[in-house]
Formats: structure tokens, sequence, C-alpha cells
């Protein structure tokens, strides 16, 4: 009898088992009872704009989409990039992925980069893109599709210039120094400027920046990556621009360690020369402390060029992914010319078009977004037209080779140099034989 | 039959541990090994070349020497200050005074603070317009800037670093004076010996286990120091406090061979160092 008691409850519990499952089952079928299982794209990004704006992209493409799903993961910066590197090592990995605007050469030697025509981009769609497209091809093929471009641009305190008798920004690199000279000078207390005329981003709590910062002085000095196949920082521009930045440190103008931004918000940083999303991020363009007082301009003009440091952000589809086909859909449709606002909006990003080949329609929500703020967007403009000028989208493919190496030896040498701890020729040098070593010299 | 039945069930019971030790600790030790005999950059296909990460990380690579040398740097400080500091605070601690359980607590605060928030808050008590400065300032002595002066930067992170686990070590030897018999301290001041000789002839010879452990557990952490530093100043300024850790985890993403290499070495000089300890404190013992 006890036994049978058994039997009985474990074949209840049994029942109800199957009938969960069951449950579950079915609530992926319509009533009519045909399968509605979609596919699901994994995609991996970064916070370029504030992660809420991402979700609402991946919320309006999963309701306009009925086949396809995509789940979107916000990297963290500090660690994302090393994340794809090792989930695609598995060959496997995210569906669609970010990379940054250049792309970076072990990702093109492992293949893992699937081609914009493989993906759905025909011709005519690729056509619309702007020049600088060039950084993100391989020969003929774009690997990596641009949501939006990223440069260097000169902040500066209107406030704080004016009260020193300087109504314009600096344009050249002679200005700039004496202006920020004229600044820390006039504020010395103690040795210290209590405000100081420039800060260089990376000499403070953000390393990691002072590869843009010190990229562009170099692309300013008309500077190269790579001459013959091997890594040629050492040479005659390169030490032009570390010389020059090394002088604001040397002669007391800036001093290392105070945060250029919160130094800028709060009045003891009078200039600092950043990409342009910054003031998003710190949102200076809405804060009333920051009003008349927030003042951006193109980067000053160095010995050749104006060109700064010029980077973006890209997508990737995985060339290993077996769904190439909705991964490429979902690229196609966040970065298409509709939803480049999205990414105005949030975070001035530079549209990757080329306005004139955009149809009306197309241009409609750019125009409105430009036409809001015209003075901002007239000059980030300028400077991205400085860098097509200044061959910055060359600099960037260069810099593909030994990208990682060069990225790490930077952090370390530009510091040390610009501390005047090595001398800028072996800075350089050092830089040039880790680059090297790891391209198998 | 019986017996073989046990044996099998002895073998079943171990077999978790086998499991966890050989998937979790085995496993990786020899993949890691067999990864440092390969070029790979982790994306691409991986090319046998037999010793040549080796080579390159002892005779060529200057960065890798750079690390070590800080590595032991580190250590020689961060051990002798950790086991003076942890010590000293020990030997006051352990006494019956008013208030020593709410000093004990503060002692252990540091330590239950993650080691990144740590160093994000000395990080920002370094700054030239620090707290560090401002107290050096009302004293008249002219602050530094620690973390962008390859002199400042180390000492700054050790000093972080001791102070952040010295807590962990004053309450192990606490645990050691309790062990230590009152009775023989009452005979040594019956036989007329003062403070200090109690402590060089009874306290120290009897917290030998105890500071073998603590000097084994100080070896281990520093030649692994990682968070800090990377929190702090991300090997720098220039490679003034890249340590071994650091120096593996800037390259394993470009170069896991390289860091594969450079992992095996710090195991290899981890364990001697661990030998060479073990056998002094084993010699001194027979003295």
């Amino acid at each position: 009898m006890r036994n049978l008691k058994k039997i009985l409850r474990c074949g209840l519990i049994i029942l109800t088992s199957v009938m969960v499952v069951g449950v579950v089952g079915c609530s992926n079928q319509n009533t009519s009872g045909k399968s509605t299982k979609r596919n699901i794209v994994e995609a991996w990004v970064f916070p370029i704009i504030p992660p809420e704006e991402l979700k609402k992209l991946e919320s309006e493409f999963n309701s306009t989409h009925k086949d396809v799903q995509v789940n979107l993961t916000v990297l963290d910066w500090k660690d994302g990039r090393e994340k794809i590197k090792t989930a695609l090592s598995t060959n496997k990995g995210p569906d669609v992925f970010y990379i940054g605007v250049g792309l970076d050469q072990n990702y093109i030697d492992a293949k893992v980069l699937a081609s914009a025509k493989s993906i759905g981009f025909s011709e005519k769609d690729l056509e619309k893109y702007s020049p600088l497209i060039e950084s993100n091809m391989v020969g003929d093929s774009v690997y990596a599709i641009p949501l939006g471009y990223e440069t260097n641009m000169l902040f500066y305190r209107k406030d704080i210039l004016s009260k020193f008798g300087y109504n314009h920004p600096p344009s050249t690199w002679e200005e700039l120094y004496k202006i920020a000279e004229a600044i820390s000078k006039g504020t010395m207390k103690d040795g210290k400027p209590e405000v100081m005329g420039l800060q260089i981003v990376g000499m403070d709590d953000h390393l990691n920046a002072i590869n843009m910062s010190w990229i562009s002085m170099f692309q300013a000095a008309g500077g190269k990556f790579m001459k013959s196949n091997k890594s040629m920082l050492n040479s005659s521009e390169g030490e032009e621009a570390l010389n020059y930045m090394r002088k604001f440190y040397k002669n007391n103008i800036s001093i290392p360690g105070p945060s250029a931004v919160n130094g800028f918000t709060n009045g003891t940083v009078a200039m600092f020369y950043f990409t342009q999303p910054t003031a998003d991020q710190q949102s200076w363009y809405t804060s009333p402390d920051m009003k008349d007082k927030l003042g951006i301009a193109p980067m000053p003009k160095g010995p050749k060029s104006s060109a700064g440091y010029f980077g973006g952000h890209s997508l990737a589809v995985n060339a290993n992914s077996d769904k190439k086909e909705q991964a490429g859909e979902f690229v196609k449709w966040i970065s298409s010319p509709e939803k480049v606002d999205v990414f105005m909006k949030s975070a001035h990003h530079v549209p990757p078009f080329d306005l004139s080949k955009l149809d009306s329609e197309e241009k409609r929500k750019i125009d409105a977004i430009t036409n809001a703020d015209k003075a901002t967007w007239d000059v980030i403009f300028q400077q991205i037209n400085n860098n097509i000028d200044g061959n910055a989208a060359k600099l960037l493919v260069q810099g593909r080779k030994g990208y990682t190496e060069r990225w790490d030896a930077q952090k370390s040498q530009i510091v040390s140099a610009l501390l005047g701890e090595t001398k800028t020729k072996d800075a350089l040098n050092n830089i040039d034989v880790k680059v090297n070593q790891a391209l198998g010299d | 039959m019986l017996e073989r039945k046990q044996n099998l069930l002895g073998w079943l019971l171990v077999l978790p541990a086998v499991i966890i030790l050989g998937g979790f600790f085995i496993y990786p030790m020899v993949y890691s090994l067999i990864v440092s005999l390969f070029k790979w950059d982790l994306l691409g296909s991986k090319t046998f070349i037999g010793l040549d990460n080796y080579s390159f990380l002892l005779f060529k690579d200057v960065v890798f020497k750079k690390s070590l040398i800080n590595t032991l740097y580190f250590s020689i400080f961060y051990i002798i200050g950790s086991l003076l500091l942890s010590l000293g605070t020990a030997m006051i601690v352990q006494q019956q005074l008013k208030g020593i359980r709410t000093i004990r607590t503060i002692l252990m605060t540091p330590l239950v603070i993650p080691m990144a928030i740590t160093g994000i808050i000395w990080s920002l008590l370094y700054e030239p317009y620090g707290f560090v400065n401002a107290l050096l300032d009302i004293f008249g002595v002219q602050g530094k800037e620690w973390l962008f002066n390859s002199k400042y930067a180390m000492p700054a992170v050790i000093l972080v670093s001791i102070w952040q686990s010295f807590g962990l070590y004053t309450i192990i030897f606490v645990t050691g004076l309790q062990q230590i018999p009152n009775n023989l301290y009452e005979s040594m001041s019956i036989d007329g010996a003062g403070k200090w000789k109690m402590f060089q002839h009874l306290t120290l010879p009897m917290l030998k286990p105890t500071t073998f452990f603590v000097t084994t557990l100080l070896l281990i952490n520093s030649f692994k120091v990682f968070d800090q530093i990377w929190v702090m100043t991300q090997g720098g300024p220039g490679n003034s406090t890249i340590t071994l850790v650091v120096y593996m985890y800037q390259k394993v993403f470009s170069s896991v061979g390289l860091a594969t290499a450079a992992s095996s070495i710090l195991f290899i000089i981890v364990l001697c160092l661990v030998f060479i300890q073990y056998y002094l404190m084993g010699r001194e013992d027979k003295h």
C-alpha cells in the first residue's frame, strides 16, 4: 500500500513536470500553431552613447523585426576589448561586436571580420559613406560599419581666456603655448599654477587617453607610424611633437596629476584637448554652470597640419557566426542614416556619411540636429575636414600593425618623456623597439 | 572482493576533489606551460617556437627585467614593512587595555575594502592637491606628485599595500602570541630579564612558526601584486611600478605565449623562494 502511494506520488511529479515543460515549450507558438522562433543575435557593444539609449535601440529593433531578436550587451570600456578578443578566440563569441574605426591587424589576420558585402551591404549602400571609410577597409572591402566618428577638439574656458585678454581660442601651437603660459604664470602660487593654462589628458587619472593626446600632436607634426614596415615614431616629426608637449611640464605651465575634465569644470584648467563627446558626457552643453564658459575649437595648427587624433566606433559581424545574415540586418539597421541622429544627439558623433550623397529624406534628421547647434557642429565638421586633409585615415590604417603594443608602449613612454624621466628620443625609440618586436623584428 | 569494493569507494570519494584539482589547477598550469612554447596573439593560429619566449624574456626584454626588479623591490619593502608593523601592532593590541576591541576592529577595516576601491581612494588622496599633500603642507613639507614621479610612485603603492593588509597579519600574530604560555614570561621575569630580553629570547623564538606562515603569505602575495598597481598607476609612470603580474596582464591579450612564459618564470621564482625559506627555518630549528 505504501509502495503504491510512493509510485502515485512519483507519477504525479513526473506528470506535472511534463505539463510545465509543455506549457513553456508551447509559449513560442502562436495561436495558429505555427512556430515563431526568432533568430537570436548576440551583439556586444560599448557605451559610446548612454547605455539607456542603446537599450532603446535594442527594443526598437526587436519590436520592428519579427524574425530577428538582438540581445545587446553593453560592455565596460576598461576590459570590454579583452572580453571580445577572448570570446572570439574560441571561434564563437558574439555575432556582432564593437571594433574601433581603423581596425586591428590581429582581427584582420585571424579572419574574424565578415566583409560588408557578405552581410548584405550593396555597393550603393557603401557609396554613401565619406572618404574616411577607408580606415575600415582592407584592400577594396569594408570590414566594419562605422556608427560615428570622434575627433580631438580644443576645449577652452571662454571666461578664463577673456580674463587674460584673449577673446579667441588659439589657432596655432605657438598661440596655444603662449596663452597657456600667460594663464599659468599669471596664477602661480607657491610654485604651482592655481589655474593651469593647459592640461594634457592622460597626464591625469585618464592614463589611456595619453595615446589620443600624443597622436594628435604627432599627426599635426606630420608624423607617420610606419615607414618601410617598421615602426618609425623616432623621427624628427615625433621628436618635434613630443618636445612641444614636454615644454608645458618642463616650464611648469602644466603639472601632472590634476584631472583635465574636472579642472575644466571647476575652473582650475583653462584648456585641454580631447574627443568631442566629452562635453556631452559631462553635460556641459546643458549645465547652467557652464553657460557662456564652454568654448570648443578645432585643434591648433601644428608644423604640418591642423589634423588631430581621429577615431570612431564601428560594428563588425563575426565571420564565424552562423547568423551572419541576421547579424548584418541588425548592423545595417543601426548604422543607417535614419538612426544616425541617435549618435549625433547623444554624443555629437560625426555621421560617417558623405552628406551630399544622402537623399533629402535621409538628410532631414541630420540637418535638424546640426541646425539646432550650428556653431558647435561647424567647428566639429571643420576639424573632421582638417583630419581628412591631414590624411588621418591613412595614419589609422598604418596604426593597425602593432596596435596593442604601440598603445601600451605609448602609455608608459610618452608619460615618462613628458615628466622628463626619459629623453624624448629614447622614449620614441623604446616604443619603436616594442612595436617592431611584436611585428617579428 | 570486499577490499576491491572498498578501494572503488575510496576512489569515488576522492573523485570530486581530483576533478576540481585537475580541472581548475593542474590542467590550466599544464596548458599554460604548453602555450608558453607558442607564438599566439589569442585570435590567430598558434605557431610552435620552442623556448623562444623564455629566451626573449630573460635575455632581450628590458620591460620584463624591469618588472622583475620592481617585483623584488616591492616584495622586500612590503614584506619587511608588513612584518614589522603587524608584529608591533600585535604586541600592542594583545594587551588587555581599555578600548582594545575597538582598535582591533579598526585594524581589520581596510581588509574588508576591495583592493580596487582602496586603490581609487588612495589615488585621490595622493593627488597633487589631495589630502596627503595638504597634510604635509600643514607641517611645512613640500608635497609631491606621488603617482606621477617614478621615484615616489612605488613607495606610495607599497605604503597602500601595507596599510591594506597589515590588519590580517596582526590578527595572525595576536593568535601566535596568545599561544605562548604566561608562565614562561613569569620565569624569565623572576630571572631578572627585561622586556627586550623577553622579546628577543622568548617571544621571537616562540613565534617562529607564525612568522614562517606570515612570511610565506607575504611572499606569495607580494609576488602576485596586481590590483592596487593597476588601479593606481597601471605600471607607470614610465615602467616604474610595473610588476610581473602587471606585465603578464599587459601581454596576455597580444602575446599569450610571452604572458604564460612569464607566469611560468614567476611560479619557479616563488617556488624557489619558499623552498629557501623553508630550508632556512628548518636549519635554525636544528640549531
